[in-house]
């Protein structure tokens, strides 16, 4: 069930993929996967390219897939350890959802971070109170981990 | 040349645009993959690479290495579609100029500041 499932989604994104995401596995293990996300335009990470890890659990769908970022990002609900803060890979994830969607809400959450329910309260904090200070720091941890 | 051989690829731009599709040999090495990007780039664009260290290829998530063949760049697991392939193609910023440019505007800031500090 998990693999097909799995199968069918590979198959669309590698037919057509959203224009800032791609993802297929890594090596012959269908249920472990990489991801790279093209840093949004109307953000500071834009000109990055972040890579993902994704782990389908075996009861994919009904359970959410683990998502990690790789590469370092300066962002209040992304940690040193690359774990996500985002609500649809922990409670509200649905069965509806995909792999192209879950990294489509990553990217929209590049370009809107939501301070208020922050993985990193320092980061949220100079979001907040210092916007100019911030984009610079994601702009420079942008050009310095994810423009190589 | 059998039809085995080959692979039908399209490459997405960051602007939403597609390049392709075309069809190239499995054997076709990425480093010339790119090389015949700069050949049928498409006039009118905002961005134009100039070499292939402009190009960027990326396939399932990975960076595609010049080095490889297309066969060797493939997603090596699951039932492929028959259809065309859409790679991701970014293409370096030309950030060069825009680093002088910010040098530029902070070179005055500190001799503002500097003159403050004499006042």
């Amino acid at each position: 069930m998990a693999s097909k499932r799995i199968q069918k989604e590979l198959q669309d994104l590698q037919k057509d993929p959203p224009t800032s995401c791609s993802a297929g596995p890594v090596g012959e293990d269908l249920f472990h996967w990489q991801a790279t996300i093209m840093g949004p335009s109307e953000s500071p990470y834009t000109g990055g390219v972040f890579f993902i890890k994704i782990h389908f659990p075996p009861d994919y769908p009904f359970k959410p897939p683990k998502v990690n970022f790789q590469t370092k990002v300066y962002h209040p609900n992304i940690n040193s350890n690359g774990s996500i803060c985002l609500d649809i890979l922990k409670e509200q994830w649905s069965p509806a959802l995909t792999i192209s969607k879950v990294l489509l809400s990553i990217s929209s959450l590049l370009t809107d971070p939501n301070p208020d329910d922050p993985l990193v309260p320092e980061i949220a904090h100079i979001y907040k109170n210092q916007r100019s200070r911030y984009e610079e720091t994601a702009r420079a941890w942008t050009q310095k981990y994810a423009m190589g | 040349m059998a039809g085995d051989d080959l692979i039908e690829l399209k490459f997405r731009l960051l602007d939403g645009t597609d390049i392709g599709p075309n069809k190239y040999d499995l054997s076709t090495t990425v480093e010339s993959l790119k090389k015949n990007i700069l050949n049928i780039w498409p006039a009118g664009k905002e961005i134009s690479p100039k070499t292939i260290n402009d190009l960027k290829l990326i396939n399932a998530g990975r960076v595609l290495e010049n080095n490889r063949t297309l066969a060797e760049s493939r997603v090596p697991v699951g039932d492929l579609p028959e259809s065309v392939i859409t790679m991701h193609l970014v293409v370096r910023p030309t950030s060069t100029d825009k680093n002088n440019e910010k040098q530029l505007v902070n070179a005055p800031k500190t001799n503002r500041c500097s003159s403050c500090t004499i006042l």
